[in-house]
């Protein structure tokens, strides 16, 4: 571990700034504004979800651990009749009045942190925490997957082929989230903004 | 060793929690030999060397409980399925 993390109180998630060797080889940054809800729907409320979000958003409710993203709102595939919903100001209230009660729809948005990380060697770092493929030629924009990386559970998916990863972290685990990332980035030079 | 959740792919067994037989069934309680069958419920397990069913939870992943077939002597997985409508299935 380099000398910042040993100065650095744990509790806190790493400032802004430049870590570890020059250049830019993993940029983090924290997103804020967008809100977050959960969507869980018993097996068989599902179709009728499914017809819902089709009918009012013009999405397509993901089958698998993927993303689907609309004008103003996306869906996050986390599991077996589970969704993470993401949007503007409001979704809590859009969701609830459109979708409900074909779904048990709660707000995250105090839950999760999210993070938006990209660079050269990003692949290089994540590789050191995560224990799934996430190699172009098999996760593809789009794909989502919800697991461990360096022990902690997030979920995360590939925004585009830049790679822009979007990282969504239990807020009491991000200062360790960032911990893992600034310390298995600093290699590859780290900068957070 | 690794599982093929049937939601999120394949994945390392630390992802999963460990409860065992996936084999036994709860007993009956109003049939007149329950005591005896619950008994054999909660203390009686197989032991099998090779193929086995066993229950373990995506607890790092989609959060969904999988029966799994495992042979016990390579720890080859042979198949992954959802505990969820298992019934309806059979």
């Amino acid at each position: 571990m380099f000398d910042f993390l040993t100065r650095f109180p744990p509790a806190l998630v790493i400032p802004p700034g430049r870590y570890g060797a020059a250049g830019a080889g993993v940029i983090a940054t924290r997103i804020e504004g967008l809100e977050i809800a959960s969507l869980a729907a018993a097996p068989d409320r599902i179709e009728e979800l499914r017809g819902r979000c089709r009918a009012d958003f013009g999405l397509d409710l993901p089958a698998g651990p993927r993303r689907a993203a609309g004008e103003d709102v996306e869906f996050i595939g986390v599991g077996p009749g589970r969704w993470l919903a993401l949007g503007g100001e409001g979704l809590e209230e859009r969701l609830r009045s459109r979708l409900s009660p074909a779904a048990a729809i709660c707000d995250q948005s105090d839950g999760l942190i999210l993070f938006d990380l990209t660079g050269p060697r990003l692949r290089d770092t994540l590789a050191k925490g995560l224990a799934i493929d996430i190699d172009p030629s098999v996760f593809r924009p789009g794909d989502a997957a919800t697991t461990a990386v360096a022990l902690i559970g997030v979920t995360f998916w590939l925004l585009d082929e830049k790679p822009t990863f979007r990282f969504a972290v239990p807020r009491s685990y991000a200062p360790a989230f960032s911990r893992f990332l600034v310390a298995s980035a600093a290699e590859f030079g780290c900068v957070v903004s | 060793m690794r599982i093929p959740c049937p939601y999120c792919g394949w994945r390392d067994a630390q992802e999963f929690a460990y409860l065992g037989d996936a084999t036994v069934e709860r007993p009956d309680p109003a049939a007149a030999d329950a005591p005896a069958r619950f008994h054999d419920y909660v203390y009686l397990r197989e032991n099998p060397a090779g193929p086995h069913s066993e229950l373990w939870r995506h607890s790092a992943g989609c959060r969904q409980w999988l029966a799994v077939r495992r042979d016990t002597t390579t720890h080859e997985i042979i198949a992954a399925e959802f505990v969820r409508g298992r019934g309806a299935r059979r």
